[in-house]
């Protein structure tokens, strides 16, 4: 599941609560077009997906 | 130009907390907001031509929502009665565009209410029955439906 920015005060309809900037939020009621236009309108905007790194070797 | 709007299709809504809203819109024919001025003040130096202005606070706002009037318990007319004759906070939010993904929505913070039109009117007229109330509150925040 996709996280996003909220960038400036939303309206989630979905969770039916206000989100201030900074926080993380899901979109996953949204179409894709939905949540591009948010993205273009700077509403919102896609997290950062970090990857894991997994150190090998120390339990082998 | 592009994206002009009516405010025809806007989508009014009322809520005692803030979270939990009554979309009234079925009912609200009219959304009026005044005051929210910000207050200034000026002096003259003697060698200036011009004022020196300064800024001070801003002055409340009043939003006033007519509606028909309907006895539901959770329509316009009673929230707004509940909350006048309680002295509890009502909240007003609308959206010009009406409130789907991507549309601008005005929230007060808790509202007092200061003034409610009660029913009344002439026997000659079919006009359907019309209610108004005025919350006053301290500003008004834009969100975004998401």
């Amino acid at each position: 599941m996709d996280e996003y920015l909220v960038k400036t005060l939303i309206w989630h309809t979905a969770d039916q609560a206000y989100y201030e900037p900074g926080s993380v939020v899901r979109l996953d009621h949204l179409t894709q077009d939905e949540i591009a236009q948010l993205v273009r309108d700077g509403v919102v905007e896609p997290q950062q997906k970090t990857e894991k790194h997994v150190k090998k070797g120390d339990n082998e | 130009m592009a994206g002009e709007i009516s405010f025809s299709k806007a989508k009014v809504e009322v809520s005692t907390n803030g979270t939990t809203w009554t979309d009234i819109s079925a009912a609200a024919t009219a959304v009026e907001v005044k005051g929210g001025d910000r207050k200034t003040g000026e002096a003259y130096a003697y060698s200036l031509d011009y004022p020196v202005i300064t800024q001070g606070k801003r002055e409340p706002i009043n939003v006033t929502v007519k509606a028909l009037y309907t006895e539901g318990t959770s329509e316009a007319f009673e929230m707004a009665r509940t909350a006048y004759e309680a002295g509890t906070s009502l909240y007003v939010r609308w959206s010009p565009k009406g409130g789907t993904t991507g549309n601008f929505q005005f929230v007060t913070d808790p509202g007092i209410v200061t003034s409610l039109v009660y029913p009344a009117g002439e026997a000659e007229k079919g006009d359907p029955l019309l209610c108004e109330f005025t919350v006053e509150t301290a500003k008004i925040t834009k969100s975004v439906a998401a």
